[in-house]
């Protein structure tokens, strides 16, 4: 073998190999980490899903980057969770971009983006984005497809979203930000799956299974401080009377943009544990889109008065056995001061993987049917 | 002229290369671990950092855990300083300032499912019979104790962290109650049961800032062999954590751009970077060359590299520069609103946490040093796990 021979030779082996890795094969290290939860919050996949869109002032500017080293495209829909007469209006709106190999890109949602190289919005504009109308509130969800509209498993997505109240300048400002939830796509056993996961079918319904995309997370933690309770570095800063809010919003884990039906589920909070080891619970239904302050009828476990302690700890599942999806969603902390000063912080809910009791996080299957691909 | 040998050699690392892992990294923010990082905790007249930690577990579990004041301080007085210009002595002449690492350590107690919250200000002391309010643990033992009988936070005190203005990391480590070590396990006796969160606040001129992230957290593997040194990735037989990150990937809006929302306030993102090493034993400062690569908009591509010593945290744009018009971070030089940063720790792993916030473009310039109108904290992404172990050595 010549000494060119050997080297191509050498480089060529290595090349392929890491292109087999790359496509979804990953070492022992990778399958370790496999066995904890497979949805993400900081990791690059293949759908992501930001739980709380708004247009309310606040607006929300999405941040959505290609991880990737080749162009990639998404499928992307917004979903208004608002509700009429107490039905949800699951007003479906879906666009495509496109990223090439690194690209970060983002919009506001009330103006969205279009694609106008004369326009502000500098950068390579993604593809029209259209603008959410005044007043939604739901979620969006972004799909990585091919060209051709077909789901793939590269797993090169990741997003952010910033909900800013911004009003003008020494006003009442508020920026919250979170990390989308990504759901990677399985690929190979090998893949973050673990051994059940299998290659992309390329047909329109996702299967959350943990064959072709990761299963839904049995639950969520959800660690706060209880509602109406002082904020400890407020108070230490200005005084007493300051007060801690929290709004939760959550989504259920599956959709179906195809046939525009509402997934609704029912959502048990148990245990919600305070700081003296008590144990207390709740429950409350979710129907497509849910936003709510931890004030309300459901939640007076969770307030000052019901948890007894300034902080608090809560797993969100479905009931046992009652074959109900599980939830996704993010939390967004209000802190006010005696002079009714305030700020908000969101967090990424923390995803339960232990299964065995007491916290019962079981995976569950689910599905996001896309509309047909003609 | 290449040799066979070399050229097999060559070959050998092309496969080598292939066969490190690429596609999954193995530090969590979003779920439970068995080693937390903290990796910005700020106190100074107008802020406060709120720390929280949970037990996952049904099981009553003790975290040891380290304070790291990473204050940098001048090298005649020893004062807390920002720059030269705090170094002046009463001679008048100018000391240096140079970064600082001082460790102070504290054990905490959780009883089942607990969760625990304290001010960095002012700590949490035994003895109480209330929460938080009153900085008290809420379990102390005792006759005054109304938690479960046997269930206790005896043990547990936190000190405020030593000293005003601080800034900092925190790093608790699930450990074996007695020896204050990791405890020796074998497969699923490893726990993973802490999860943590921090939520930064400033108070100032009637307006209230708040900024809250996750805890990074490092999950076992399947071995602990219950010593003082941890090993976080490397080989699979002798790996007790699994890996950091082989690249951060951080996406933000570059400094100065106009916020798309209102259409008139810049942003300004701030990031905090803490190495995978550490070695709180004998006290080396950790140092960890921080390589940035920098995406805009237009896929245009650009690079810097800093040293991290014990902790970095700055506005984004004077990383690479002290003139942040200049910055490869400078909305105005990159010409677009966002950006894509990946962060490689060359000699080793990096975790760490970001922020945004909206200022006034006609007023300070919009850092943590001056009032900032509203801003968020939010977690790093992650990609690919580092081939070469990390180690945190504890006392």
């Amino acid at each position: 073998m010549s000494t060119e021979q050997g080297l191509r030779a050498g480089l060529l082996a290595g090349i392929m190999v890491r292109v087999m890795l790359m496509a979804g094969t990953i070492s022992a290290q990778g399958m370790v980490a496999g066995t904890a939860s497979a949805f993400t919050t900081e990791r690059p996949t293949s759908v992501l899903i930001f739980p709380k869109v708004v247009n309310t002032n606040p607006d929300t500017i999405i941040q959505i980057t290609n991880t990737g080293q080749m162009m990639t495209h998404a499928h992307c829909f917004y979903t208004d969770g608002r509700t009429v007469g107490g039905r949800a209006v699951w007003q479906v709106t879906d666009f495509e971009i496109t990223l090439t190999r690194q690209q970060p890109t983002h919009w506001s949602v009330a103006q969205g983006r279009a694609v106008n190289p004369n326009d502000s919005l500098d950068g390579l504009d993604p593809g029209l984005i259209p603008p959410v109308p005044l007043g939604f509130t739901g979620f969006l969800t972004c799909v990585e497809v091919a060209a051709d509209g077909t789901p793939v498993s590269a797993n090169s997505l990741k997003g952010e979203a910033t909900v800013g109240d911004i009003t003008f300048l020494g006003g009442s400002n508020a920026v919250s930000k979170y990390n989308a939830i990504g759901i990677p796509a399985c690929g190979s056993p090998q893949g973050p799956c673990g051994g059940t996961g299998e290659g992309n079918d390329g047909d329109n319904v996702l299967d959350l299974n943990n064959e072709e995309y990761a299963a839904c997370p049995g639950g969520l933690y959800l660690n706060f401080i209880a509602e109406g309770a002082a904020d400890p570095a407020i108070e230490a800063n200005s005084g007493p009377g300051s007060v801690v809010s929290t709004n939760l919003t959550l989504i259920p884990c599956g959709m179906d943009f195809e046939n525009l039906v509402p997934e609704t589920t029912a959502v048990t909070v148990d245990p919600i544990r305070n700081e003296f080891e008590e144990r207390l619970s709740t429950s409350f239904p979710v129907d497509c889109w849910f936003s709510s302050s931890l004030d309300g009828a459901n939640f007076v476990p969770m307030t000052l008065n019901g948890l007894g302690t300034t902080f608090g700890k809560a797993i969100l599942r479905p009931a046992l056995n009652s074959g109900r999806l599980p939830v996704l969603g993010v939390a967004n902390v209000l802190h006010t001061a005696a002079d009714t000063s305030s700020d908000t912080a969101a967090m990424n809910l923390h995803i339960c993987n232990e299964q065995s009791p007491p916290s019962s996080c079981v995976p569950v299957n689910s599905e996001i049917r896309l509309p047909s691909l003609h | 002229m290449l040799t066979n040998k070399k050229l097999s050699l060559l070959g050998a690392a092309a496969v080598w290369l292939a066969l490190s892992p690429m596609a999954q990294a193995a530090t969590y923010s979003d779920t439970g671990a068995a080693v937390l990082i903290y990796s910005k905790v700020v106190v100074d007249g107008s802020r406060d950092t709120v720390l929280e930690i949970t037990n996952q577990s049904g099981q009553a579990r003790a975290a040891h855990c380290f304070y790291i004041n990473a204050n940098p301080r001048c090298s005649n007085t020893g004062g807390v300083c920002t720059g030269v210009s705090d170094c002046r002595d009463d001679t008048g002449f100018f000391g240096s300032c140079v970064p600082g690492w001082v460790e102070i350590n504290f054990d905490i107690f959780l009883t089942p499912f607990q969760p625990l919250g304290w001010s960095a200000a002012r700590g949490l002391s035994s003895g109480g019979t209330g929460s938080l309010a009153d900085g008290k643990t809420p379990c102390p033992g005792g006759f005054l104790d109304s938690c479960p009988f046997a269930d206790t936070n005896a043990g547990t005190r936190i000190p405020p962290v030593g000293e005003t203005p601080f800034i900092g990391e925190l790093k608790c480590i699930e450990v074996d109650r007695i020896t204050r070590l990791p405890a020796e396990c074998q497969g699923d006796a490893c726990r993973n049961d802490l999860e943590g969160a921090a939520t930064i606040t400033k108070v100032e001129q009637g307006q209230i800032d708040t900024r809250k992230y996750n805890a990074v957290g490092l999950r076992s593997t399947d071995f602990n062999d219950g010593s003082n040194e941890l090993i976080i990735g490397g080989a699979p037989e002798s790996a007790e954590y699994q890996p950091c990150a082989e690249v951060l990937v951080f996406n933000h809006l570059f400094d100065g751009a106009v916020d798309p929302i209102s259409g008139f306030w810049e942003a300004h993102s701030e990031l905090s970077l803490v190495p995978c090493t550490e070695n709180l034993l004998q006290q080396d400062t950790p140092s960890v060359v921080a390589q940035f690569l920098v995406f805009n908009e237009f896929e245009q591509r650009l690079s810097t590299s800093i040293t991290v010593n014990c902790l970095l945290d700055r506005p984004i744009s004077r990383i690479d520069t002290s003139q942040p018009i200049r910055s490869i971070w400078s909305a105005a030089f990159n010409g677009t609103v966002a950006g894509q940063t990946r962060i490689t720790g060359v000699n080793g792993g990096l975790v760490g946490a970001a922020t945004l916030a909206f200022c006034d473009p006609d007023g300070l310039e919009c850092d943590s040093t001056v009032f900032v109108d509203s801003g968020a904290a939010y977690n790093l992404n992650q990609f690919a796990d580092r081939v070469a172990p990390d180690f945190i050595t504890i006392p």
